[in-house]
C-alpha cells in the first residue's frame, strides 16, 4: 500500500483527503499519523532519514514532504529487515511534526518509529500515559457524544505480560477495570457516536501516539486529535528541554504518584525492576532500602539520571549533564506503565525548616 | 572448586560493603552539608580539600563548617567533623590477647579524631572557599548507633575530665537511619552522657544537647547535595568508582552521532573507548563538583584491565582502551540465580552487583596452571565477549 508521490495533490488537506480516500477502498485501510518531537531544523533532519539503518527519497512540496522510507539491512545485522513506506511529513505545530500514512501500522513500526528511535538525540516519539488516554477520551465525549471501546491492548504489571481484549464498553468502564487489575493501556480502538446513535468516527490510538482513523472526518480528526497529541508533545517537549546539570546547577522533575506508593518498601525493589527492565539502559542501585537512589543510564545516547524516593507519593529525576528528551520520555514511560501511574512535572525546591531539622 | 565459589561470595560481598560503607559516608556528610546550607547563619562547608595545622601538618576531616563573618576566621561554634565506623571492640570469638589486641585497635581509631583538637587552617583551592582560620572550634566525632556506647566508655576512660576536652571540646554524636516511620530520614543524636560535652554552636547546644532532640535529615533534603558532589573527603573505593564511570561518565565521551551508529550495529557490541587519565579525570572535575584525585582514576582504570574491561593500549602515553558495552545485558556464569525469578535477575542486572562479581571473581581467580597458559582446554561460554587483547 503506497501514495503514488510522482502524482502528489497540492495542498496537505487535499493530500490528507486522497490519502482517507484511498484507505476506505482498502478491507482495514488507515490514514495513520504520527506526531513526534523534532530537536533540530527539519533541514538537518531529513538527511538523517538516510543514515545508518535507513535510505530514503524526499519530495518537497508546499506544506509538506513526501517521503519513501526503507528500512535497510545492515552488514551486521543478522536477518533481512528491508521494509519500505510512504509517508507524507509535515509540521503540527511547536516543536512536532508528523508522519502521515496509508501503510499497515507494522511497517509504520519498522519505518518511521524506527527511524524516530535510532536518533534519540534529535526526535522523540511522544509517549501517551493512561492518564492521557483517559483525559483525550474524556474530551471527546462533550455535545453528549459516547466514546465506546472496541478492541484494546493492556499491559498487566502484576501478570508482566500484555492482553488484546476485544469488548465493546464505555471507555469510562474500560477505564475503571484497568485500574481496578493494576494494567495499562497501550493500544484502543475506539467509536465515538453522537447523542443520536450516530458513528462520528472509529479510530485507534497506542502509546507511542500513532493514531489510525478508519472512519470520520480527517480533517476534524486533525484538529482535534493529532492536535491534542501535539499539545502533549509540545508540553513534554517544554518540560524535558534544558535540563542537564551544570555543575552546582540541578534540574530535577518529579513523578508524582497516587499517594502512599512508596510507603510499601515492597514498592522500592517493584521500582528497580522497572526501570532494570528498560531496554538498553542500565541501573546502579545507591540504596533500595528504606529510601531508594538509583543511576539511571539510557544506553541509546548517553543520557543519565539520578533517580530517587522523595516522599511517599513522589519520585525525584537529577537530570546529569546529558538529557535527551527522548530518554526523559522513555524513563516516563518505564515507570508509568511498569511501576504504577504517575505525572511529571517540574521538581520543586523544598526548603527544609528548622522543626524539620529537629521535630523528632 | 567449593573453597573457591565460597572465597568468591566472600569477596563479593566485602565489595559490596565497601561501595555501601562509603555510600553512608557520603550519605552522612551530605546531611550535614544540608545542615550548614539551610541552618548556619555567614557559613562556608568544607566537604573537600586539606587543613593545614601551625606545625605544616596537612590533615583531611571528613567536613568542617565555619561560620565567619569576615571570611578569615571562623567564629566559635564552628566544627570540624570525622565520620567513623569501629572496628569491633570486643570480638566474640576472639580469645583474652586477641580482646586485648582488638580494643587497643579501637582505642587508637578512636583516638585519631583528637589530630583536630588544634588551631587549623583550610588549605585547598577547592570551590572559593576562604582559608578560614579555626581556633575555637569543637571537634564532633559523628559514630553510628550501634558503637556509640562503646566510643564513649572508651572516652571516659581515657580523658578522664569532664566534659570531653583534647584541646578543643570533643563532641560525640550518634547517627542511624530511621526507617520505623513512614517518613525516613538520618538521626543525628548527641550523646547523652555527663562526660559529653556539648555542642559550642548555639541552635545544636539547644536543640540536641539542652532539649535531646535528635536532628533528622530527609533524603530529599540530602540527596541534591549527594548528587552534587559525588564522594566525600575519603578516596573512593574502587568499586564506587568504576559504578559510577561506567554507568555515568564513559558515555559521554561518545557523541551522540557515535553514540547512534554504535547502538545501530547492535547494543550489546563493544564500543572501544580510548581514554588516558588525565582525560577522564579531567572530565570528571569539570562536570561534578568533586575533586576526584588523578591516582583514584588510574587505579579505576587498572581495575578495569585486571577485570579484562579495558587495556593499557599504550604504556608511554597512558592511553587505555576501554572494552565499552552495556554489562547488564550478559548473563553471568557462576551466577545463582538464573532460576530465581524477576527479583535475582534484577540484582543480577544492577552494576554495584556486577562490579562486586567481576572484582570477586579477578581477586579469587587460581593462579594459571602450565596447561591453562598454553592451551584452551574447554568450551565452557565465556561471561564476556572476548576482547581484542594484544599477544
Amino acid at each position: 500500500m503506497s501514495t503514488d508521490s510522482t502524482n502528489a495533490p497540492g495542498g496537505l488537506r487535499r493530500l490528507l483527503e486522497t490519502m482517507y480516500t484511498s484507505a476506505q477502498g482498502e478491507m482495514h485501510g488507515h490514514v495513520r499519523f504520527l506526531p513526534f518531537i523534532l530537536k533540530e531544523g527539519i533541514e538537518k533532519f531529513l538527511p538523517r532519514l538516510n543514515l545508518l539503518r535507513f535510505r530514503s527519497q524526499v519530495e518537497t512540496f508546499g506544506d509538506y514532504y513526501l517521503i519513501r522510507l526503507r528500512r535497510v539491512q545492515l552488514e551486521l545485522a543478522g536477518t533481512d529487515e528491508s521494509v519500505s513506506g510512504d509517508y507524507a511529513l509535515f509540521h503540527l505545530s511547536g516543536a512536532v511534526w508528523c508522519f502521515c500514512s496509508i501503510e499497515r501500522s507494522q511497517v509504520v513500526g519498522k519505518t518511521a518509529i524506527a527511524a524516530i528511535q535510532q536518533h534519540p538525540a534529535r526526535a522523540s516519539l511522544i509517549y501517551i500515559s493512561t492518564r492521557e488516554f483517559r483525559r483525550i477520551f474524556d474530551s471527546l465525549t462533550v455535545d453528549g457524544n459516547r466514546v465506546f471501546v472496541v478492541r484494546h491492548s493492556e499491559y498487566n504489571r502484576q501478570e508482566s505480560n500484555v492482553n488484546w481484549l476485544k469488548e465493546r464498553k464505555d471507555h469510562r468502564v474500560v477505564f475503571e477495570e484497568l485500574a481496578a487489575k493494576d494494567a495499562v493501556a497501550t493500544g484502543i480502538v475506539v467509536e465515538v457516536r453522537a447523542s443520536r446513535g450516530a458513528p462520528v468516527s472509529v479510530f485507534s490510538l497506542n502509546n507511542n501516539s500513532l493514531l489510525s482513523l478508519r472512519h470520520g472526518s480527517v480533517g476534524v480528526f486533525l484538529e482535534n486529535l493529532v492536535a491534542q497529541v501535539a499539545a502533549i508533545g509540545n508540553a513534554r517537549n517544554s518540560l524535558f528541554t534544558d535540563r542537564e546539570r551544570s555543575r552546582m546547577q540541578l534540574h530535577p522533575l518529579e513523578l508524582l504518584f497516587d499517594s502512599g506508593v512508596f510507603s510499601d518498601k515492597a514498592a522500592n525493589s517493584a521500582l528497580i525492576e522497572s526501570l532494570s527492565s528498560i531496554s538498553k539502559s542500565a541501573v546502579a542501585v545507591f540504596h533500595s532500602n528504606p529510601y531508594i537512589h538509583v543511576l539511571y543510564t539510557d544506553f541509546r545516547d548517553g543520557s543519565s539520571f539520578n533517580i530517587y524516593s522523595s516522599s511517599d507519593s513522589t519520585l525525584t529525576i537529577v537530570p546529569s549533564t546529558r538529557a535527551s528528551v527522548s530518554a526523559l520520555m522513555k524513563l516516563y514511560r518505564g515507570v508509568s506503565e511498569r511501576f504504577a501511574d504517575c505525572d511529571i512535572a517540574e521538581g520543586e525546591q523544598g526548603v527544609p525548616t528548622i522543626n524539620e531539622f529537629f521535630g523528632g | 572448586m567449593l573453597r573457591l565459589l565460597n572465597e568468591k561470595d566472600k569477596a563479593e560481598r566485602n565489595f559490596q560493603k565497601q561501595f555501601n560503607d562509603y555510600d553512608q559516608t557520603v550519605d552522612v556528610v551530605s546531611c550535614w552539608n544540608t545542615l550548614s546550607d539551610f541552618l548556619f547563619k555567614k557559613s562556608y562547608f568544607f566537604r573537600f580539600g586539606k587543613f593545614r595545622t601551625q606545625e605544616k601538618i596537612e590533615l583531611t576531616p571528613d567536613f568542617a563548617i565555619g561560620e565567619s563573618e569576615d571570611g578569615i576566621v571562623a567564629a566559635p561554634g564552628s566544627i570540624v567533623c570525622d565520620v567513623k565506623k569501629f572496628p569491633n571492640p570486643h570480638p566474640e570469638s576472639a580469645d583474652a590477647a586477641e580482646q586485648e589486641a582488638a580494643y587497643k585497635i579501637f582505642g587508637a581509631s578512636v583516638e585519631e579524631v583528637f589530630k583536630y583538637a588544634v588551631p587549623l587552617t583550610y588549605a585547598s583551592d577547592h570551590g572559593n572557599l576562604p582559608k578560614l582560620a579555626f581556633h575555637g572550634h569543637d571537634v564532633v566525632l559523628l559514630t553510628p548507633e550501634e558503637i556509640v556506647d562503646s566510643v564513649y566508655k572508651y572516652l571516659v576512660s581515657q580523658l578522664g575530665s569532664k566534659p570531653f576536652n583534647v584541646g578543643c571540646p570533643l563532641v560525640l554524636v550518634s547517627y542511624y537511619y530511621n526507617q520505623a516511620e513512614q517518613l525516613e530520614r538520618y538521626v543525628f543524636k548527641w550523646k547523652q552522657g555527663e562526660s559529653n560535652s556539648p555542642f559550642s554552636n548555639s541552635v545544636l547546644a539547644d536543640r540536641m544537647v539542652v532539649k535531646s532532640q535528635p536532628l533528622t535529615v530527609y533524603p530529599k533534603h540530602f540527596l541534591r547535595s549527594k548528587i552534587r558532589h559525588v564522594l566525600c573527603n575519603d578516596s573512593p573505593p574502587s568499586i564506587y568508582l568504576l559504578v559510577f564511570i561506567w554507568v555515568e561518565v564513559l558515555l559521554k565521551f561518545l557523541s551522540p552521532d557515535e553514540i547512534e551508529l554504535w547502538q545501530s550495529t547492535g547494543s550489546t557490541r563493544i564500543r572501544e573507548i580510548e581514554v588516558t587519565p588525565q582525560q577522564l579525570h579531567r572530565k570528571l572535575c569539570d562536570e561534578y563538583l568533586a575533586p576526584f584525585a588523578l591516582r583514584d582514576v588510574k587505579r579505576a582504570l587498572d581495575a578495569l584491565c585486571d577485570i579484562k574491561r579495558a587495556v593499557l593500549k599504550d604504556r608511554n602515553k597512558e592511553l587505555y582502551a576501554i572494552q565499552f558495552y552495556n554489562l547488564a545485558g550478559r548473563v553471568f556464569r557462576e551466577s545463582a540465580g538464573e532460576q530465581e525469578g524477576l527479583a535475582e535477575r534484577t540484582k543480577q542486572r544492577e552494576y554495584g552487583r556486577i562490579f562486586a562479581q567481576l572484582l570477586a571473581k579477578k581477586e579469587v581467580a587460581p593462579l594459571p596452571t602450565r596447561k591453562r597458559i598454553g592451551f584452551r582446554g574447554s568450551k565452557m561460554l565465556r561471561d564476556y565477549p572476548k576482547l581484542p587483547f594484544p599477544e
